[in-house]
């Protein structure tokens, strides 16, 4: 018993003038608080125990905290700079793909070029020969035809200069999509850019696969206005979605070439012919440009992926899969949109709407 | 099935007890023995053996029966079952062949009885008392019910004993393989301690002997976080780890403790009550407020409404870590357990549990009051 109830307890009994039954009393009380004492002694103890405890893995878990609050900031610090590295090596892949793409165009703009320069060469060989005419002329004095020939010569001269403006325009275009990133939005004349790169990436597909043959189609709306676009951009997603649709006509060709049937029967009447087409209106205030193709179309299971970037069918090193990805960028960043709608074994269409303002 | 609880402080006061008890014809069979190391438990043993009775004995760091708790004394549980529906088995180990003693008895209780429950006890600190628990779940499956407690030595942590009548080992296993078609026998084992700090890694470890967490020496960690200073073996006393036991992470959520025993004072590693696999994720854990002690009265009252309403007699397997940690206050929860069914009880401080925590499997437990509820059916 704590000594101080003892001394109480002792002290009591003494006292004569108590009877038994109240010293009984006394005793049991003094007995209970003794007991009380003693719980509220280990409590006190054992809480303090525990607080001291608390309080050094309270002190330890802050400072854990810290170090991991520390490692977070480092690792948020390390992922902003690969997403800056990120968008670099975006931005260089960006390029790389508009490169092989101009790549590709090569061959259609150096087609595209030959012709006028064809003209140039001619038409300045014929003026040659027309002068020496007319010097022949002047000395015989026969001022009337060499009137004439002046006239056949101003005739040739205007055509040079049209056909030299004309592959002044390619070599401009081809400059033009070259451009790195920031082009600037103009008016542009979208059924004479679509028509363009159209003849373009067809005669790019002729240089890689010449016995290639499609039926091409235009449908160009005649009220369609000018739009203001980044024309190099918009020139891309429609070399994007050209090349292809070029690439599933190919590609079902020649599904169609090897099943080689025999020609003989000629019960199997089955013959596939390759075709594109383009075509635009005006959706009231949008411009919609549609390129189809009737290849073999975008089964299902792919179909939510094509816009990805990096996802293609196309065998290893023939595509990035980024044609479309960049395209569906492109077609954003104009605020408009891109879809999609396709038919196994019956084809693919490709929708572009841009809003008109 | 009658049953009394008797305590003394001698092998005479146990005698004149078990006479008194049986003045009205009260006829026991069954003697479970909880008892200090102090005393004689050869004299215990041919006393009852004399009587007739059989023996389950385990020794303890304390004792007790509804009439209060002793230390270095004697309590014991007598019940008149009808001894068609016991028996008892006794085992030494050798070569650490825990499951197989395990199943062993399994076996041989499995051609007695349909369907045979256990109460065991089991001795020796280096006991991996998991794989008893393993082996009697191989033999029996998973739904087995198996009860029970290591034995103590009054806090000393070196040796203790299992017992029989004329059997005893330092290193063994008594189990009474109950006909549970004939007596109901359901418990639970409930702790109640708090994780505290941020969750840690086991860097060393094998079985029970712990020796590094974050690769820091588990005692250091326990004398950082206790706030001891100037530890030394002679200074150091064991409630100093009690007080901060390990708590496993469980994927579940259910957590379950590890209590150090034995400081092995060349690494400063620790020998714990039960397995820590080296990789375990853990948490140093603090005694629970003091209403812990309704906790585990509601969970006894829980384990009544739900799986036993009534009993004919309780056992109680306490940690002696809650001796530790809940002082003065082990009576009222002893007391209130007993409340619950108001029959006999009796039971001991054990070194670690044998049971199911709420929902769980059968586990070694740590710091858990762990009640036995017995009806005859």
């Amino acid at each position: 018993m704590n000594r101080h109830l003892q001394h109480i307890l002792d002290t009591l009994l003494q006292i004569e003038a108590l009877s038994d039954e109240q010293k009984s009393t006394l005793n049991k009380s003094l007995k209970d608080a003794d007991k009380e004492l003693t719980i509220l002694e280990f409590k006190l103890d054992r809480t303090e125990k525990v607080k001291r405890t608390t309080a050094i893995l309270l002190e330890e878990t802050i400072e854990e905290l810290e170090l991991k609050r520390k490692a977070i900031e480092e690792t948020n610090s390390a992922l902003q700079r690969s997403l800056e590295e990120l968008k670099d090596t975006q931005a260089q892949l960006i390029q790389s793909e508009k490169m092989a793409s101009l790549g590709e165009l090569t061959a259609g703009i150096a087609h595209e070029i030959q012709n006028p320069l064809n003209f140039v060469n001619n038409f300045s060989e014929v003026n040659s020969e027309l002068i020496d005419e007319q010097l022949e002329e002047i000395e015989k004095g026969d001022l009337e035809e060499v009137k004439e020939l002046a006239h056949l010569l101003k005739e040739n001269s205007s055509k040079i200069t049209l056909h030299g403006k004309r592959a002044d325009a390619i070599v401009k275009g081809m400059l033009e999509h070259s451009k790195r990133g920031s082009g600037q939005k103009e008016l542009t004349d979208l059924n004479a850019l679509a028509d363009d790169f159209l003849r373009m990436t067809y005669q790019s597909f002729l240089a890689k696969d010449p016995n290639f043959k499609v039926e091409l189609q235009t449908i160009l709306a005649t009220d369609l206005p000018k739009i203001s676009v980044i024309p190099q951009d918009i020139g891309k997603v429609l070399l994007n979605l050209y090349s292809n649709a070029f690439y599933a006509c190919a590609e079902r060709s020649r599904s169609f070439g090897t099943s080689s049937f025999d020609v003989q029967h000629s019960k199997f009447d089955i013959k596939y012919s390759p075709n594109v087409t383009v075509s635009t209106k005006t959706l009231g205030d949008k411009i919609e440009i549609k390129v189809s193709d009737n290849g073999p179309g975008i089964p299902d299971t792919i179909k939510s992926k094509i816009f990805q970037p990096f996802f293609t069918t196309k065998p290893t090193g023939q595509g990035t899969g980024l044609g479309l990805s960049l395209s569906y960028d492109i077609v954003k960043a104009h605020g408009g949109e891109i879809k999609v709608e396709t038919k196994e074994g019956k084809g693919t269409e490709f929708i572009v709407q841009i809003p008109n303002s | 099935m009658k049953a009394e609880s008797i305590k003394g402080n001698s092998t005479e006061e146990i005698k004149i007890g078990l006479e008194k008890s049986m003045l009205d014809g009260f006829r026991p069979t069954l003697a479970i023995v909880f008892i200090s190391v102090k005393q004689d438990i050869d004299a215990l043993s041919k006393m009852f053996g004399e009587k007739g009775i059989l023996i389950f004995g385990a020794t303890t760091n304390g004792e007790f029966t509804g009439e209060g708790i002793s230390s270095g004394e004697i309590a014991i549980m007598l019940l008149d079952m009808n001894p068609a529906y016991f028996t008892i088995y006794f085992e030494e180990f050798s070569d650490n062949n825990y499951r197989q003693t395990a199943q062993s008895i399994s076996k041989q209780a499995l051609g007695k009885f349909s369907h045979p429950c256990f109460l065991i006890a089991g001795s020796n600190m280096q006991t991996d008392a998991e794989e008893l628990l393993h082996g009697f779940e191989d033999i029996l499956g998973k739904s087995v019910n198996v009860y029970g407690g290591m034995a103590g030595d009054d806090f000393g942590f070196k040796e203790n004993f299992v017992f029989t009548n004329s059997k005893i080992s330092n290193k063994g296993v008594v189990a009474i393989a109950i006909d549970e078609d004939k007596i109901s026998i359901k418990g639970r084992a409930t702790h109640g301690w708090s994780a505290v700090g941020t969750e840690k890694t086991v860097t060393k470890s094998e079985g029970n002997h712990v020796f590094t967490i974050e690769n820091v020496p588990v005692l250091d960690l326990v004398v950082k976080y206790g706030g001891l200073k100037d530890v030394t073996p002679e200074n150091f006393a064991m409630q100093h780890s009690v007080t901060l036991p390990l708590q496993l992470q469980r994927e579940n959520g259910n957590s379950i403790i590890r209590v150090g025993l034995v400081v092995d004072w060349n690494d400063h590693s620790f020998y714990c009550s039960g397995n820590v696999p080296q990789g375990t994720k853990v948490r140093f854990s603090i005694p629970p407020d003091f209403d812990v002690i309704e906790k585990v009265i509601h969970e006894c009252e829980d384990l009544k409404a739900t799986e036993m309403q009534e009993a004919d007699a309780l056992l109680l397997f306490s940690c002696a870590g809650r001796l530790v940690s809940l002082g003065p206050l082990i009576s009222e929860e002893i007391g209130g357990i007993q409340k619950v069914w108001n029959v006999p009880i009796a039971g001991m401080f054990s070194t670690s549990e044998l049971a199911r925590a709420t929902n769980g499997n059968l586990e070694l437990h740590g710091l858990t009051a762990c009640c036995v509820a017995l009806k005859e059916k």
